[in-house]
Formats: C-alpha cells, sequence, structure tokens
C-alpha cells in the first residue's frame, strides 16, 4: 500500500478569484448619506445623476423592476394624501381636490429620499453579488456567525417555497378549500406550515450539530484566527481609496452646512 | 455588560444559527402561505416570534433583522426600513414567552394584542418620515380617513397601524402557539427554550 496518495506534481488549486471595486459600495454609502443629510435641491442633482447613470447601465431593468411595482404607487399616492391634507396654500386643483403646496413639498422631499436610497442600493447589487459581497465583508472582520445566517435564510427560502407548494398541493387533494371563511382558512394554515416547520426545525438542529463538529465557533473569531475564505477577492486599491474620499467629502459638506 | 455578552453568546450559538436562519425564511414563506390561502392578513412575523419563543428575545431579534433584509433583497429595499420594529417584535415576544405566554392559547392572544400595538408604535415614525405615511399594506385609505379628520401624519400612521397589527400579531401568536403544540416532542426537547412552550 503507498505511503501516501500524493503525487509530487500534485499542487493545491488556488482559490476562485473575484475582482471587488469598493467604490461602488462607497458610492451607494455616500448616496444614502446624501438622501438624509443634504438638502432637497442638492438631492435632486444627486438623484438626477444617479438616473442618468443608471439608465445607461446594461442592467437597467433589474435596477428599476422594484421601484417601479412598489416604490412609485408608494410615492404617487404619497403626493395624493399628503398634497390634499396638509395646510397651507392651494398650489393647483384637479376638481374638487385641492392640493396644498406643503404637502406637495413634503411628500416631494419623501419620493426624492426614497427613490435616491432604492435606486442606489438596487443598481450596487445588480453589480455585485451576494458571494463577493459576503467574502469581502468577512474578510474585513464581518462576524462569519452574520454572514452565514444571511446565506442560509436566502438558500431556504427558496427550498421552503418548493416544499410549501407540494404541500399545499397535496392538502388541496385532501380538501383544503380557500373559498371558506377567514376563521377557516387562518386554520388551514396549520396544516401547511406544520410539515414544513417540523422538517426544518429538525433539519436546522441537524445542521447545528454539524456546525458544531466542524468547529464553528461560538464567539467571533478574532482577527488573527486565520480563516480559509471560499474565494479569494482581489479589491480594487484605487477604487477604495476613491471612495472613501468620496464619503469623506459628502460628510465634510455636510458639517461645513451645520457650522454655518 | 458581561451579562449582555453572555446572554448573546448564549442565544447565538453553533446549534441555533441554523434556526435562526430557519425563522427568517419562514417570515418570507409565511407570505406565499398566505397568498395562496387568500388571508386579508400579513402574518409576517410568524418566524420572528416562533424563533424568540424557541430560543430567547436576542434570536428573535436577529431572525427580525435578517428576515427584513432578505426580504428587502429579494422584493423591495424599503424593507430594510423596517428593521427597528422586527427588533421590537423579537425582543418582546422573547420576553412574552419567558412569562409563559405560549403555554396556553388564552394567554399567547393576549400577549399578542399588546404585541400589535407596540409594533404600531414603533412603525408609525418610520412610515411617517420615510414613507409619508403611506405603505401601501392595503390599509392605506385609513391614512387617508385620518388625515381628512385632522390628525398629524404620524398620528395616522399609528392609528393605521393600530388598525391592523394588534389582529395580526394576535393571530400570530395563536398561529405560533398551535405550531408549537403540534410539532412532535422529540424535536421541542432539543432546542433550547422548550421551558417556554
Amino acid at each position: 500500500m503507498p505511503s501516501s496518495f500524493a503525487s509530487p506534481d500534485m499542487q493545491t488549486p488556488e482559490l476562485p478569484r473575484r475582482a471587488y471595486n469598493p467604490l461602488d459600495h462607497y458610492v451607494t454609502l455616500t448616496i444614502v448619506f446624501a438622501a438624509f443629510a443634504f438638502r432637497l435641491e442638492w438631492q435632486l442633482a444627486v438623484l438626477a445623476v444617479l438616473v442618468a447613470v443608471t439608465l445607461l447601465s446594461p442592467n437597467k431593468r433589474r435596477v428599476y423592476r422594484g421601484f417601479l411595482k412598489f416604490v412609485l404607487p408608494l410615492i404617487l399616492i404619497g403626493f395624493l394624501i399628503n398634497g390634499i391634507f396638509f395646510t397651507g396654500k392651494v398650489a393647483f386643483s384637479i376638481g374638487p381636490l385641492k392640493f396644498r403646496d406643503e404637502g406637495l413639498l413634503f411628500a416631494a422631499a419623501v419620493a426624492v429620499r426614497l427613490a435616491l436610497i432604492v435606486i442606489a442600493i438596487s443598481y450596487y447589487f445588480s453589480r455585485v453579488n451576494s458571494e463577493t459581497i459576503s467574502e469581502y465583508l468577512a474578510g474585513h472582520g464581518a462576524d462569519r456567525r452574520f454572514i452565514y445566517i444571511y446565506l442560509l435564510s436566502v438558500a431556504m427560502v427558496h427550498l421552503m417555497r418548493d416544499k410549501l407548494q407540494k404541500i399545499y398541493t397535496a392538502q388541496s387533494a385532501r380538501g383544503l378549500d380557500t373559498t371558506r371563511n377567514v376563521f377557516t382558512r387562518v386554520r388551514y394554515l396549520l396544516p401547511l406550515l406544520v410539515p414544513l416547520s417540523y422538517s426544518y426545525i429538525a433539519e436546522s438542529l441537524d445542521r447545528g450539530i454539524a456546525l458544531r463538529a466542524a468547529n464553528f465557533s461560538d464567539k467571533k473569531p478574532s482577527r488573527s484566527t486565520k480563516v480559509v475564505p471560499l474565494l479569494e477577492i482581489e479589491v480594487n486599491k484605487a477604487g477604495l481609496l476613491s471612495g472613501r474620499i468620496l464619503l469623506a467629502a459628502a460628510v465634510g459638506v455636510w458639517m461645513l452646512r451645520m457650522v454655518k | 455588560m458581561a451579562e449582555s455578552v453572555s446572554r448573546f453568546e448564549k442565544e447565538v450559538n453553533a446549534t441555533t444559527i441554523p434556526l435562526i436562519a430557519f425563522g427568517a425564511a419562514l417570515n418570507i414563506v409565511v407570505g406565499q402561505a398566505v397568498q395562496l390561502i387568500k388571508l386579508p392578513l400579513y402574518l409576517d412575523s410568524i418566524g420572528t416570534i416562533m424563533i424568540a419563543c424557541v430560543v430567547g428575545p436576542v434570536a428573535g431579534m436577529l431572525t427580525g433583522a435578517f428576515a427584513n433584509l432578505t426580504l428587502g433583497f429579494f422584493f423591495n429595499y424599503a424593507f430594510i426600513f423596517f428593521i427597528p420594529v422586527t427588533l421590537v417584535i423579537g425582543a418582546f415576544s422573547g420576553l412574552a414567552a419567558r412569562v409563559g405566554a405560549f403555554k396556553r392559547w388564552y394567554t399567547a392572544m393576549p400577549a399578542g394584542l399588546i404585541q400589535g400595538v407596540l409594533a404600531a408604535v414603533a412603525s408609525a415614525p418610520i412610515a411617517a418620515f420615510m414613507f409619508g405615511g403611506v405603505t401601501m399594506g392595503g390599509t392605506d385609505f385609513l391614512v387617508l380617513y385620518f388625515r381628512a379628520i385632522g390628525k398629524s401624519i404620524v398620528q395616522s400612521a399609528f392609528l393605521q397601524g393600530l388598525a391592523a397589527d394588534p389582529v395580526d400579531k394576535a393571530v400570530s401568536y395563536l398561529i405560533v402557539y398551535f405550531l408549537l403544540t403540534r410539532i412532535p416532542r422529540a424535536i421541542l426537547l432539543r432546542l433550547p427554550g422548550y421551558a417556554n412552550t
């Protein structure tokens, strides 16, 4: 029997590499900061630039999908409710509805802030995937426990949805009727959720045993502890410096305004 | 400080971390179940409440936070702003479980009503200042009504939350109670918060 199975020519495979430009997250942080700290006129300017950049990007559908579906209706209803029911001078009327200037200004401030934050975050996640972000954060001192929780919950959502659909089909075949009254339908949740919860609680407890066996530390690992990453992240140093300067400039502008 | 650190380590460890992830995923998946059976409720905190009950308040808070983070990345980043509300839900649910609210259905329901009031209080400022009082949750017509009778944005957002949240949370607490009574004892015994059930 050979004393070692390793051939002298065998090499440890290299980790897959991903490039990451920290400028992306610094730009997002700066825009979110501007959404809360800057005046409305400056926020509008930032929004105009952001919309122009995102509309030119190849991922514009992904960036604006959530915004158009969830945030835009919210903004429009906000204009309606706040425009009509605020006090102040009447800016304009549409039939019997009188829109007040203070309400419209308030709704505009809310709309611009929401648009800035949602579009900036959407744009960031259209450019970077979850694995790269997770490894980057872990490499910079983020608690691996939290990263594990996030990645596991995202994976579990997909699996649990499929399982729920199968349980629903099976229960419908056994007579689950969604046309009954509300109280009966609330009761119908239990035959759906009990098998789902039971199987995933058991699986989670077994996964916990596996984590303990793999020496997944109960405490946050210290910076000196070497943790083997899954990916090697190549950080763009120029992007890191530019991003820090950008965020510092935004904070500096805000502080100057506060001092004045 | 030392006690709070040790409580965190006690509730967030290798055993409970997968449970927290499960609770976060359950919050999202129950939304799908609610749509399948066409219920006029949100029931978006069942995972948070369950984990707060069977592990503890810190784990419950983390479950709620990660659920809203995941919801935000899947659907709409606006959910991220309501993370403080989920922290309140996780904390109160854990404390309610400690005093035995989940041992009987007639103690779970009033605890859920109180939870609903607290959730309305926590969500009102966020809904008012981040979203102008509008949350697209189906009860925005109530904000319209309260504004029409002269209430401020914060008051309208609070009253709108008060109209929906207590019922939603009371039903959520009852569902968690009945879920835990139907899960086999052999599984429940392995959970850190078994004594709360």
